[in-house]
């Protein structure tokens, strides 16, 4: 007697096994690129003119909030929630101007006192209680952190308050980007500012910190 | 079985010829861009030329077998085997032996090969990775600092690697370049470009976060743009006073100190 199952019950098989498949690998490869899971927080910059974008952040030594409220981080200027993600329309210029409130550390590549991929080269600087100066170069031994975005060649030196300055003291730093093509673009502070030998464990390793993504379109 | 066998034969020795003929025309990965790729890609080529009539030899063997041995009817009974033939057992040896001692020797003077610098006087490039950037040096130009990597085709080079601080993978897959870069040890590999192109290093080893994004642009130019591009680069590093800042070309830096510059030596002792 033929045992064999009939013709249709071997394409529904087959068709339940490639749905399977399917299922399968949107779950390993697509779900967790593109989940929701990945955004903790997402800026959609307004815009207060289609080409030129202004943006504020901060860096605390502390954010202050969240699940490790004593970590450094890049924040939004109400200190109540971290810019992992950031929307930007292409081809437009975004002027960054961040307040850091974090001390001098010197980075581990000297390299990065360069302020390269600007516009212009050059960055403005304000230190506490000082004028407002032009920079190319920052001198690694006043600088604190990086604002580097390296898929679009930019990397600017943050300079750090010093260690007399009062608790509330701030530097200003001041630079243009352009965004070019869409895309994504992830930055971070190449500054090894967290946890561990090299520096690099903690809020070097984990979006809402030291690192997020530019999402241009 | 009588007709069998040389049936069997050519039709193993056309599938064979079409096999090696979409070999020659099939885009291998990696290319010949450099001296080491050119020498790695002959010898995957060569490991697939003899391989592909043994592979061939097995399928039209087991095809065949299936195909004109199937079962016909109702066939009760059991086939016959055949008694060994120590002329082909032997045959089938010393083929054996043969090919693979063939392989092993090409593959070993192909590494030896493309292991050593292909030529003097040497262009050193140091390669520098961090978590999660290469930027890279040029002793010969001050000890300028790049975020590109720019190399002159036709001109020997060794790249000096190095981290600062886990272990990276610096990886020009197109001239198939790959070597650990590794904080406080000095890892060395050669190249000799051959075509002007724009390619990308990527890191190879997990290193991190942002693995996945540790990527830097690379080009190779002439040997007359690559001089003026790093006498204009260094012009300007020395220019804006960057120069000044960077560490005394080294080798190795060491990442257990918070800084470019190298601990005392009691730091280095195991």
């Amino acid at each position: 007697m033929d045992k064999r199952p009939s013709p249709t019950i071997t394409i529904i098989g087959v068709v339940v096994v490639l749905i399977a498949t399917g299922l399968f690998v949107w779950g390993i490869m697509y779900k967790p690129a593109y989940g929701s899971s990945v955004v903790i927080n997402r800026w959609v910059v307004t815009h207060q003119s289609p080409k030129h974008i202004t943006i504020r952040l901060d860096i605390l030594p502390a954010i202050g909030y969240g699940p490790h409220a004593d970590w450094i981080g890049y924040t939004a200027p109400d200190h109540k929630h971290s810019p992992n993600v950031i929307d930007l329309p292409k081809n437009s210029d975004v002027t960054l101007i961040i307040h850091n409130y974090d001390s001098q550390t010197a980075p581990r590549n000297q390299y990065f006192s360069l302020v390269q991929g600007t516009i212009g080269g050059r960055e403005q600087v304000t230190p506490y209680k000082e004028s407002t100066r032009t920079v190319q170069v920052m001198n690694p031994q006043v600088m604190s952190h990086t604002f580097t975005i390296p898929d679009l060649g930019v990397s600017v030196p943050m300079m750090g308050v010093g260690d007399n300055a009062p608790a509330t003291a701030y530097d200003i730093m001041k630079f243009t980007f352009r965004t070019h093509g869409a895309g994504k673009y992830r930055w971070q502070c190449i500054v090894p500012c967290g946890f561990g030998l090299y520096g690099f464990g903690g809020p070097m390793q984990e979006l809402g910190y030291m690192d997020g993504l530019f999402v241009v379109s | 079985m009588r007709g069998h066998g040389p049936r069997i034969a050519i039709i193993w020795f056309v599938a064979t010829v079409i096999v090696e003929i979409l070999l020659i025309i099939a885009p291998i990965p990696m290319g010949s861009g450099s001296a080491r790729a050119a020498g790695i890609n002959q010898t995957i080529l060569m490991l697939f030329y003899v391989g592909a009539p043994i592979f061939v030899f097995v399928w039209v063997m087991l095809l065949y077998n299936v195909i004109v041995f199937r079962a016909r009817g109702r066939e009760t009974a059991e086939p016959v085997p055949r008694p060994d033939s120590n002329p082909i057992l032997f045959l089938w040896a010393a083929l054996s032996f043969t090919i693979v001692i063939f392989l092993a020797g090409w593959g070993t003077f192909t590494l030896h090969e493309v292991s050593e610098p292909n030529g003097h006087p040497l262009l050193h490039i140091q390669v520098i990775g961090q978590q999660w950037f290469w930027s890279y040096r040029y002793p010969s130009y001050g000890g300028m600092e790049t975020r590109k990597l720019y190399v002159p085709i036709n001109t020997p080079i060794e790249f000096d690697i190095t981290s600062l601080d886990v272990t990276h993978s610096f990886w020009l897959y197109r001239w198939d370049i790959k070597e650990d870069a590794v904080p406080g040890v000095h890892t060395i590999a050669y190249a000799d470009i051959h075509q002007i192109a724009r390619i990308n290093a990527v890191c190879n080893e997990l290193c991190g976060l942002y693995h996945g994004y540790m990527h830097g642009p690379v080009r190779s130019v002439s040997k007359t743009d690559f001089v003026s591009w790093a006498k204009k680069t260094e012009a300007f590093e020395k220019r804006t006073g960057f120069l000044k800042y960077l560490p005394k070309f080294s080798y190795v830096y060491y990442p257990s100190s918070n800084s470019f510059t190298p601990p005392p030596p009691q730091d280095q002792s195991p």
